[in-house]
């Protein structure tokens, strides 16, 4: 399954078109349409975030509960630790290869879920850095033409 | 006395064994006054949750029916400069 990051959603929900990625990012997503996507909790979140500060918090809420009930996009939550401790140690192998907490979390739910084969982000300096192989929508599209 | 209905539930016996003794220490007059308690409690916790928490638990419980593609939702920002965050 592929998972789509919250900077692909952010950049088709609030529609960015005057952004050089706008037109690639669209078309991968038109031909993601019809299979089962991936969403991680925080990617959700943090899309809700942004689409509540450019376009107002009933927007953002309506979109959160729209994802909950997509027929096309499963989301995926972490693995609840029982503890603080038991969360340092998950994260902090993370955070050791220079990620973000808010990265770590993410490489969290995709380590925790077995079936996540891609992770779609425009932002290359993950690769290498989380569990799950990376590609960005215009890598997508050339991959798609050529096989 | 205020209006009542009678409600058949089925509840383990190890968790009316420990609303009877709620009961024995006095805490409780009787089984229904516990249960009335206890589902007052239920009450006001969800009644404090927003409706994104709850479709949250309906989700995560497999209860949440599934409709439609989020992707068609679109909006137009006004006049706001938006900034991705940087590839790093």
């Amino acid at each position: 399954m592929i998972v789509i990051a919250s900077d692909v959603l952010i950049l088709h929900h609030l529609m960015l078109r005057s952004d050089s990625r706008w037109a690639d990012n669209e078309e991968a997503l038109r031909r993601l349409k019809g299979s089962m996507k991936g969403v991680t909790i925080y990617g959700l979140l943090d899309l809700v975030g942004a689409v509540s500060r450019y376009v107002g918090e009933k927007n953002g809420r309506e979109l959160y509960l729209s994802y909950l009930r997509s027929e096309e996009h499963r989301i995926l939550f972490p693995h609840h630790p029982d503890s603080w401790e038991e969360h340092i140690e998950d994260v902090m192998k993370y955070l050791g290869r220079g990620l973000s907490y808010k990265d770590a979390l993410e490489a969290l739910v995709l380590d925790n879920n077995p079936e996540v084969q891609l992770y779609l982000t425009w932002r290359t300096a993950l690769a290498d850095r989380i569990p799950v192989k990376t590609r960005t929508p215009r890598e997508l599209l050339q991959q798609r033409t050529i096989t | 006395m205020a209006d009542t209905v009678l409600l058949q539930v089925r509840i383990s016996s190890a968790l009316v064994r420990r609303i009877d003794e709620l009961c024995n220490e006095g805490l409780f007059r009787n089984r229904s006054e516990a249960i009335s308690d206890a589902i007052r409690l239920l009450l006001a916790k969800y009644s404090k949750t927003s409706p994104e928490a709850r479709a949250t638990a309906l989700y995560l419980s497999g209860r949440l029916g599934r409709v439609g593609n989020p992707e068609e939702l679109v909006f137009t920002p006004g006049a706001s400069r938006i900034e991705l965050e940087e590839d790093k």
